[in-house]
């Protein structure tokens, strides 16, 4: 049994215009001690994923359909009381600009100790000690503990955050965005502290970035999502050496590196679609450089094209023609300028 | 024969903390902010000069210094031979023409009162240039240049109508409807989704090399200088600490803290196991800048040298300007 499976999970936002299909139809497993890179543009969806699992959607959002099964138990069912027995204890957020969610006027260590408290029958004191293994396994000195946040640098807010996740050993975390605010030393410091910790602990993380360099580096599978869709999802290997998706083509071939050769950089043109009344089809086949009629008429559904690899795309059949083409700029070129 | 645009000598900018009346009372000095410490470069027509470094190491303060946003405290900004660094009044307002600035938010510096064309056409209207008809044409221009096409679509939209890539294209006609001479952008395409910043990347890239610009490109980013700048600039509290053709920098950093902010940046390949350099302690504040070489208290590399004297640029063996004793 996966630690985490989600089912046909699709998730609906009720909008003044209409509702949006912020998440539609998608299905992934996450197994105990694994991490997972949801990959993909703003609003793909994927924050929107973390939130249900948290359960912690806004209050025009709704679960419409599908299921998300933690060790089998559907936590789309559960009563809020229920909820908060598992949120924290079992599954915990590293939410985007972690940094800004400290309280401003309690000092960071009693921050920790309250949030176990408040989970937990333990004393002040069996807390205080928690509060110190988990600053140890952060990197925070326990000096530290009496400060308050402001006295904090950017890199160790994010290490007291990610310490505060970590209070009640939970077996997934979820960390959305966990380097994005920071800058590039102090994000390579924390990329190599979660790592550091992941192999320490058999804790299972689900990684929730724009930045596939970041992903690389730290996951072992992979998944790519477009207005709410999963286009492919497979091994990062796989993913970087042996795509499908013409929309995974196109995020890389508009991925700048320091690291080889010097490329040109190819951008997609165009915008996503909106997600009220979608277009029939491929939600990526107005961008698509491959589109065929059938990709306007009929949505394609993820389809196993390797050992533990899936995409969603008509053409899985040319893929090595669709890969000579793509790293050619003018595949991409359109009139329409995103 | 390259034509140099801007020229900047020893330049620097001190911002002052005020510590309050009661501190003034007890004659208490307020605190200074080095944020801009001794920087000097030089952009040619058609080049574009990129600066990188963590944030408050001063790249923001010197590209707005060049704009003249701020005045700078010391140093000299040489504008196609012409010392601008004291302007002001009339004389500001026509380098200014002459000078542009992209900004990092298209959310925030768009006015959303404002349409298209109205935003476009507000440098024109502030220097009084042309008639209505040639304001217009002038701004048709401009948006096509950003590729923001049929231009004609776009006059009367709002910024909430556009995406985030065609928003910055609308701050990137606003700042070439003037036809500048020098441009800057401050982290441009930083806030905009990975598909569309190629396209404002080459964009920018295009537009100074056609329009026979000199462009400042500011960005923490590095990956995204190697795709855009000639020449690239480090800089570390307030000064250039390693300065040279950008992908000598990005695939030959010699600088020690050059090195570790190379190291440090994540690569989109899952096979490319770079190994990092882990700096001692956090960057220093600028009110307190450590004697002699400013880095030495986290670098790895450091002798007793380093403690005592500040080094200066100097040519090293990848052709780099570089700021250090301890390397080659």
């Amino acid at each position: 049994m996966s630690l985490l499976e989600i089912k046909n999970l699709k998730i609906h936002y009720r909008t003044k215009n209409g509702v949006a299909e912020a998440v539609d139809d998608v299905t992934f497993s996450v197994e105990s001690g694994n991490t997972l890179g949801l990959v993909g543009e703003s609003g793909c969806g994927k924050t929107t994923i973390a939130k249900a699992i948290m359960r912690l959607l806004p209050p025009n959002g709704r679960i419409a359909e599908g299921k998300i099964l933690f060790k089998g138990r559907n936590l789309v069912d559960l009563s809020m009381n229920e909820v908060r027995k598992y949120r924290w204890e079992e599954i915990a957020m590293i939410s985007q600009s972690a940094m800004n969610a400290l309280n401003p006027v309690a000092r960071v260590g009693n921050q920790l100790i309250e949030a176990m408290q408040a989970h937990r029958q333990v004393s002040r004191e069996e807390a205080g000690r928690r509060m110190a293994e988990v600053f140890e396994l952060v990197g925070l000195s326990i000096e530290r503990a009496k400060d308050y946040p402001h006295q904090f640098s950017g890199g160790m807010k994010q290490r007291a955050v990610i310490a505060m996740a970590l209070m009640l050993e939970p077996e997934l975390i979820i960390a959305d965005e966990p380097t994005t605010a920071l800058d590039v030393l102090v994000q390579a410091q924390i990329i190599l502290k979660i790592k550091e910790l992941l192999s320490k602990l058999s804790t299972a993380m689900i990684l929730i970035t724009h930045d596939i360099a970041v992903v690389a580096e730290t996951c072992e599978r992979m998944l790519v999502m477009y207005a709410g869709k999963v286009m492919e999802h497979a091994k990062t290997d796989d993913i970087f050496y042996n795509p499908y998706n013409p929309y995974t083509l196109g995020l890389q071939n508009a991925f700048p590196s320091v690291k080889g050769e010097r490329r040109e950089l190819i951008s997609i043109s165009g915008f996503p679609p909106q997600l009220i009344n979608p277009p029939p089809g491929c939600r990526f086949s107005k961008r698509c450089p491959f589109v065929l009629p059938i990709c306007r008429e009929q949505e394609p559904i993820l389809e196993e094209v390797g050992p533990e690899h899936f995409s969603a795309c008509h053409r899985s059949a040319d893929v090595e023609e669709i890969r000579v083409k793509s790293k050619e700029e003018k595949t991409w070129e359109k009139e329409k300028v995103a | 024969m390259p034509n140099t645009v801007i020229h900047v000598e020893n330049l620097k900018k001190y911002f002052a903390i005020s510590k309050g009346p009661f501190s003034k009372l007890f004659g208490l000095s307020d605190e200074i902010v080095k944020a801009v410490d001794n920087v000097s470069f030089s952009v040619d027509s058609g080049k574009i000069l990129g600066f990188a470094g963590e944030s408050g190491c001063g790249k923001t303060t010197t590209g707005m210094l060049c704009v003249r946003l701020y005045r700078p405290t010391e140093g000299n900004i040489l504008f196609e031979g012409r010392d601008i660094s004291t302007y002001e009044g009339s004389e500001l307002l026509r380098f200014r023409s002459a000078a542009q600035m992209i900004f990092q938010d298209p959310y925030e510096s768009l006015n959303p009162r404002f349409t298209v064309f109205r935003t476009v056409c507000e440098p024109l209207e502030i220097h009084g240039i042309g008639n209505r008809t040639e304001r217009e044409e002038k701004v048709h221009t401009a948006l096509k240049r950003a590729e923001l096409r049929p231009p004609e679509q776009f006059f009367a939209m709002y910024p909430h109508q556009l995406s985030g890539g065609q928003r910055q294209r609308v701050s990137i006609a606003r700042a070439i409807v003037m036809e500048p001479k020098f441009l800057v952008a401050d982290e441009p395409v930083s806030m905009l989704d990975v598909s569309i910043r190629a396209g404002v990347l080459k964009l920018f890239k295009r537009l100074t090399v056609s329009m026979e610009m000199a462009g400042v490109f500011i960005s923490h980013d590095l990956s995204f200088l190697r795709h855009i700048c000639d020449q690239t600039a480090i800089m570390y509290l307030g000064r250039i600490i390693e300065i040279g053709d950008t992908e000598t920098i990005i695939t030959t950093p010699t600088h020690p803290y050059a090195r570790a902010l190379l190291a440090g940046v994540s690569v989109p390949d899952p096979r490319v196991k770079g190994e990092r350099i882990v700096l001692k302690g956090e960057v220093p504040s600028a009110k307190n800048i450590p004697p002699g070489c400013r880095f030495h208290p986290r670098c790895y590399l450091a002798q007793d040298r380093c403690r005592r004297d500040d080094p200066v640029l100097e040519k090293k063996a990848s052709g780099a300007e570089v700021a250090c004793y301890m390397v080659d």
